[in-house]
């Protein structure tokens, strides 16, 4: 055997190696994350009850509902339609482990974008995981990729097609769950799931939605509530309320020529009211510097207090960050004032949540006291 | 389909590189081909 042939063979034993420690890393995020149930949760059922397709794969994602046995409106909350955005997923988490369900209805699925809680978006230098302390223990939770696993649809069109529109969207976009809707029974895995939470919505006749999400600071949809035109009335309304309690939220409508998005399809094709809440995520933004677990419970990054010195920022930051206990806060606090709104405009309807982490409780106390 | 498609394209080049690897004749040549080889590892395996 020549030498370049031992070394080739050198070679292949690192190569071997590397893909090992590298794949048990990768595979990790496979581990689904430990969502207990609270009292309040009366079924614990599955995405693809709605769309058979979807059963067995990763893309399947547990649905809980919580039924308070008295008539009254149903209410639907996504959480992680973008798994890069905690908030949204951990506002969720709350509402499974700790709301109780006084009238009507709730139906909550905390990783609706199952298969992105799989993986993280290239080149970002994301951490996989962060860790909150809670009363009993320290929980670890996926910080998943804005869309779907690629392995799921390898690999993305050049150009995304919208379906039904036919709009025009960059090829990533195709694994957007927030740019598939309605979605389709036969489309690609991300459009299954689009077409999933539409049954959804249609089976259990579904009144008011809520889809959460998370944004860069540097953005001008922040701290925002997106509404349908039907859902504006109630927006605004909720809005008073909110900026009573010195909460500042943005009414921004939803586009209606830009197709796909939640608020946007939910509110055309079904009679819900559909709402899209933005926090102010400082991961996902340009500006940031190191990128650790750090930077997503605790929310601080020097260089977003120094742009909001020099007035770059629509918001305000200060050296305290954005913590990830006030984005949670404000996403329940803004959910709790739309349903206390909606309630008003169809008083037939009502919808009442107890055990809900009030915005300065959930400041003072912390996240984890409210996880199991 | 394709995405099988795409899938053994990567295994066609895996080999290909792989037979690089083995005629190549400077080390320093052969780790940048052994750099290559990983991500196409993990990706037929469908781990990343």
């Amino acid at each position: 055997m020549e030498r370049h042939h031992i070394t080739a063979l050198c070679m292949l034993i690192v190569i071997a190696v590397v893909c090992t420690l590298a794949g048990r890393e990768f595979l990790k995020m496979y581990e689904p994350d430990e969502i207990i149930p609270g009292p309040g949760v009366t079924k614990v059922d599955n995405l693809s009850s709605y769309s058979g397709d979807l059963a067995g794969t990763i893309s399947d994602t547990k649905v809980y509902v919580l039924d308070s046995g008295k008539p009254g409106a149903t209410a639907l909350v996504l959480g992680g339609t973008h798994p890069n955005e905690p908030a949204g997923f951990m506002t969720a988490v709350v509402l499974t482990e700790h709301a109780f369900v006084r009238e009507g209805r709730v139906i909550v699925i905390p990783q609706v974008c199952s298969s992105g809680f799989t993986c993280t978006d290239p080149l970002e230098g994301y951490p996989q995981s962060y860790s909150i302390q809670t009363k009993s223990k320290i929980r670890s939770f996926r910080f998943g990729a804005r869309g779907s696993n690629p392995l799921t649809e390898w690999p993305d069109p050049l150009v995304f097609l919208q379906y039904p529109s036919g709009q025009q969207l960059s090829g990533n976009e195709v694994r957007n769950l927030n740019r598939s809707y309605p979605g389709r029974p036969d489309g690609t895995v991300t459009e299954r799931v689009a077409y999933a939470v539409m049954q959804l919505i249609e089976r259990e006749n579904v009144d008011i939605a809520f889809d959460l999400h998370e944004a860069a600071p540097e953005i001008p949809i922040i701290n925002a509530i997106v509404t349908h035109e039907k859902g504006k009335d109630a927006a605004a309304s909720a809005l008073f309320t909110l900026e009573s309690e010195n909460l500042q939220f943005a009414l921004e409508m939803s586009p209606p020529n830009f197709h796909g998005l939640s608020h946007r399809e939910w509110g055309d094709r079904s009679a819900v009211f559909p709402y899209l809440m933005e926090t102010s995520n400082p991961i996902q933004g340009r500006l940031r510097g190191v990128t650790n677990e750090a930077l997503v419970v605790q929310g601080i990054d020097r260089k977003y207090f120094e742009a909001a010195q020099i007035g770059s920022m629509r918001i305000t930051y200060d050296l305290e960050g954005e913590p990830l206990a006030r984005r949670v806060g404000r996403h329940l606090r803004g959910l709790q004032a739309l349903l206390g709104a909606y309630m008003e405009s169809t008083p037939e309807k009502r919808i009442v949540v107890d055990s809900v982490p009030e915005y300065e409780e959930i400041l003072a106390r912390g996240l984890g006291d409210f996880l199991h | 389909m394709l995405h099988w498609t795409y899938i053994a394209i990567a295994v066609f080049i895996f080999v290909l590189v792989l037979r690089e690897l083995f005629a190549e004749r400077n080390w320093r040549n052969q780790i940048s081909l052994a750099l290559v080889l990983i991500p196409l590892v993990l990706r037929i395996l469908h781990i990343k």
